[in-house]
């Protein structure tokens, strides 16, 4: 269960470590009753302050993937999904795009994006399956 | 004699130093991994050892000469001008070190070895020390030794409770720098290495660091019962024994120091290293680093901790100057 960030990327490392943790919560590999590191640990291994990771914990716990409340670190808990509503819908459809054009400026062919998003979807309808 | 002996022993040690330094690392710059082996690293090395033995011999001889123990500390300066000037040369072939992070968000929990009885065991030894010497003033020796030099004890005060609580307030305070030192490492420092047989070195390099600083802090603790028990017993030899002790526990850490990848390195900037020797960088939140040169951790001097910590040995230093 590995936790990836760049720190010479020009995304925030709050937002990093979000989408990182996000990824391994929506796939499973933390389960609900996890343990994760506690602040202090967390930002000693990646190289970044106590309150990015903070931050970043308490984004999750605002999506309601963690329980911060009590002491020695954040605790993944079982989470109920919203329902998205339109707005949401469309700020992910908007999200997506602007993905797809990114990967598009560094080269990407058109082929090969599509063919990511096909295996992407694929193992999403595995996932539910 | 012998301090000649320690002196050629250290330079001999330090004149092999750049051998031992983790792949990717040259003189505390990140390099490629090929470079150590080129023509330029060559004479990089060279230049560094001309250095420290241009400091080292004129401080034998200088010692040899006078009998003067100061000129051994020449060699001290010596190194760090000899580092200076290769970690210099060194960044002309600085190369970028890898900015991606991993980290194991199921790493097993570290514990220090011995638990906290083992943290607090020194300091408890000589509370109660204290305790029993505030009982028993009268049986305290009357006169004590509180410096020994090459040919045993040359300091000696007398019973009075400045000396005698000044004395295990210095030892306590070295102590409990000792004990700080470990439970850093294992618990303030960045594990490096996200998982596989790297992280498992990591995890035992440090293990045996906590030890090694454990075994150091029971010294001050040890000391202090046998001056004011029975200070007859004090002698060269128990220096001797403490030196192979900590050549063994020396000699365990290198054989067990972890093969971190040239690629992932040790997360800390090259240019944070202050003439290769010395960490400083405030936004790391890490107390201990891994040292770029050499076997070990050494203090991130830019994290406040690091300062709050050197203040125990520097209260301890101070109390033993008092008690000259």
């Amino acid at each position: 269960m590995i936790l990836r960030i760049d720190l010479a990327s020009s995304v925030p490392a709050v937002r990093q470590i979000v989408d990182g943790l996000r990824l391994l919560l929506v796939n499973g590999e933390l389960p609900p009753g996890a343990q994760l590191p506690s602040v202090r640990r967390l930002g000693t291994d990646l190289g970044v302050h106590f309150n990015t990771v903070a931050e970043a914990y308490r984004t999750l716990a605002a999506e309601g993937w963690l329980d911060i409340a009590r002491r020695g670190g954040a605790r993944v808990i079982a989470r109920k999904p919203p329902r998205p509503d339109p707005e949401s819908a469309a700020g992910f459809q908007r999200r997506l795009r602007e993905l797809i054009a990114d990967g598009q400026s560094r080269g990407f062919p058109r082929g090969r994006i599509a063919r990511e998003l096909r295996r992407l979807a694929e193992s999403l309808e595995e996932v539910r399956s | 004699m012998i301090l000649v002996a320690i002196l050629l022993l250290v330079s001999a040690f330090l004149h092999f130093l750049p051998r031992l330094t983790r792949p990717g690392l040259f003189f505390a710059v990140t390099v490629d991994p090929a470079f150590p082996a080129s023509p330029a690293a060559a004479r990089i090395t060279l230049s560094f050892r001309i250095i420290l033995w241009s400091f080292t011999l004129p401080s034998i001889a200088l010692f040899c000469l006078t009998q003067r123990q100061e000129f051994v500390l020449l060699q001290i300066p010596g190194y760090y001008c000899a580092m200076a000037v290769a970690h210099r040369r060194a960044l002309a072939y600085a190369a970028p070190a890898e900015s991606a992070v991993e980290v194991s968000l199921s790493a097993p929990r570290e514990s220090f070895p011995g638990g906290p009885i083992a943290m607090l065991a020194p300091l408890v030894s000589l509370a109660a020390l204290a305790l029993w010497a505030s009982r028993n003033w009268n049986r305290l020796p009357e006169h004590f030794p509180v410096h020994w030099g090459m040919h045993g004890a040359d300091r000696w005060v007398w019973r009075t409770p400045a000396s005698v609580y000044g004395l295990l307030a210095a030892d306590g305070a070295m102590s409990l720098f000792f004990v700080l030192i470990g439970v850093g490492i294992l618990y303030w420092s960045r594990r490096t290495s996200a998982g596989g047989s790297v992280a498992f070195e990591e995890r035992r390099f440090r293990r045996i660091n906590a030890q090694v600083f454990l075994a150091l802090a029971c010294f001050p603790a040890g000391q202090a019962w046998i001056i004011l028990l029975q200070p007859a017993a004090i002698s060269a030899w128990l220096a001797g024994a403490a030196l192979v002790i900590g050549a063994i526990y020396y000699a365990a850490l290198i054989r067990n120091r972890p093969r971190l990848s040239a690629r992932a390195g040790d997360h800390t900037p090259d240019r944070c290293w202050k003439l290769g020797i010395f960490y400083f960088n405030p936004s790391d939140p890490a107390v201990f680093v891994l040292q770029r040169f050499g076997i070990g951790y050494t203090f991130n001097f830019g994290n406040r901790w690091s300062w709050a910590m050197l203040a125990t040995i520097v209260a301890a230093v101070s109390l033993r100057v008092v008690l000259r």
